[in-house]
């Protein structure tokens, strides 16, 4: 494991959280996980990840402001972010793209796809 | 004979126990239920990697999921809320080996029995349960379902099917969003949007089922198809759609079959979808109209926009302006030649001109 393959991931939910981090791990990435946007963008602002995996609906800050944020920061701008999200409407997909995400993936999602896409953003 | 004094003593004495009785009782149950807390969180602790492999497709000889499926009844009574709070969140096969550890402990066989349980909150998270774990032998169980008492039953029915994705039940759930008898009218076996979302989660198999319900009777049932042939972009829908919507009396389902043939139509549709702009239709059907004619983007549509740039509706001459700027160069030449103009035309133009110069400058709208 290397430091240019660290992964922030953020998601309210435990068992995604659990599972993203353990499969992402298994994978050889290393994996910083947080339960709130909050917490998930200081962390993004100290010590910005090769890629951000982020849940749409969190408390507090949410995906979708993370994501903003990160765009607007010149020490996060060009970080890939993925959504991660049980919102699947075009209209949620558009607007997250529109926020500049790098991808999108639609909850309940496969773990192994999830992998590829992460791969696919890193280009390895 | 006893004083009034010794029956307060006495009585006094009997509450006291009782209350001392009581709050040892109570004590005693939060102890138990921490104690039986702790255990299962330590099951859950020494065995969540074991769910996790599984949930996570890492585990390739199925190694874990011979320990799980080995585990005692108390074991698994720890493990089960992990594996089905697992289950919610994946998809593909390792959905499919957490819903066969299900099935070993014998859970979906309990389930499609608790169906016909006489409590709808049993048949509900029977439903669910089998539904979560892609249960195919429940599906005419669960479509049976349909026509349950309960709202919530039937609700949860629906969803079931769509995560099953059989298109062989495609007709039941159209059936089922229908006025059904002994629901007060407006009321629908199944809200609009849960049957289009099980319709939607079963995809394109369920097309065949969808272009058949426009011709049905019952308002809920075209609401329905509508929506999910607008939302699945179904081209078997496109013909029953421009039939439905020279009859169909309900204004938003004639307003999903706008965006319907905005999406899917083409320059033939253009002629019905402008007979909706004449000024004395509802607001609500012009603009949807003018957003079709402007996905639709042929010259005859543009023509027909240009001249609503200062409709004497605000909200009309504005998505008139907007539906040009996104047909592209076609549209924005007519707002450009609205900008030689005056009046109100020219102001609309100058606005929408404007904004789309902001996005792509990339400056949120």
């Amino acid at each position: 494991m290397t430091g240019s393959s660290h992964i922030l991931v953020a998601d309210d939910d435990a068992d995604i959280r659990d599972l993203v981090t353990f499969k992402l791990t298994q994978s050889g990435y290393t994996v910083e996980a947080y339960s709130d946007g909050a917490s998930a963008w200081a962390a993004m602002t100290e010590r910005p990840p090769r890629l951000a995996l982020l849940d749409v609906m969190m408390p507090g800050l949410s995906g979708l402001d993370v994501l903003r944020k990160a765009r607007e920061s010149a020490a996060t701008t060009n970080v890939p972010v993925i959504l991660l999200t049980a919102r699947s409407r075009d209209v949620d997909v558009e607007d997250g793209f529109a926020c500049g995400a790098t991808d999108y993936v639609i909850k309940p999602f496969s773990p192994r796809e999830l992998v590829h896409r992460v791969a696919a953003v890193l280009g390895r | 004979m006893i004083s009034s004094t010794g029956l307060l003593v006495a009585s006094l004495t009997a509450l006291a126990a009782v209350a001392v009785l009581l709050v040892a009782l109570t004590v005693q149950a939060r102890a138990l239920r921490r104690r039986r807390e702790r255990a299962l969180a330590s099951v859950q602790g020494r065995r969540r990697h074991l769910v996790l492999e599984v949930a996570s497709g890492e585990d390739e000889d199925r190694a874990a999921w011979r320990e799980l499926a080995e585990l005692s009844r108390r074991e698994w009574r720890g493990m089960r809320p992990a594996v089905i709070g697992l289950l919610a969140k994946v998809r593909g096969r390792p959905a499919t080996e957490l819903g066969a550890l299900l099935s070993a402990y014998g859970e979906l066989d309990a389930a499609r029995a608790r169906l016909n349980s006489r409590w709808a909150g049993r048949r509900a998270r029977a439903a669910y349960l089998l539904g979560l774990a892609r249960d195919v032998r429940s599906r005419d169980h669960l479509a049976a379902l349909l026509t349950d008492r309960s709202g919530d039953v039937r609700f949860v029915a629906a969803r079931a099917l769509g995560q099953l994705g059989d298109p062989a039940v495609a007709p039941a759930l159209l059936a089922a969003s229908a006025q059904l008898p002994g629901l007060r009218p407006g009321h629908p076996g199944l809200p609009a949007w849960v049957a289009a979302e099980a319709l939607l989660g079963i995809g394109a198999g369920a097309q065949d089922a969808v272009a058949e319900a426009f011709g049905s009777k019952d308002a809920h049932v075209r609401a329905v198809a509508a929506q999910v042939a607008r939302f699945g972009s179904y081209p078997v829908s496109l013909t029953p759609a421009r039939v439905c919507i020279l009859f169909e009396p309900e204004i938003g389902t004639k307003e999903t079959l706008m965006g319907l043939l905005g999406a899917l139509g083409d320059a033939s549709d253009v002629p019905v979808l402008a007979a909706y702009l004449h000024p004395l239709v509802p607001a609500r059907l012009r603009r949807a109209a003018i957003a079709a004619l402007g996905a639709i983007g042929t010259p005859e549509a543009a023509g027909r926009l240009a001249p609503l740039l200062d409709d004497d509706d605000r909200s009309v001459a504005t998505a008139a302006g907007q539906a040009l700027t996104a047909m592209g160069v076609r549209g924005q030449d007519l707002l450009d030649a609205a900008m030689a103009g005056a009046g109100a035309a020219r102001r609309v133009a100058a606005a929408c001109l404007h904004l789309a110069r902001l996005r792509a400058e990339g400056v949120p709208a």
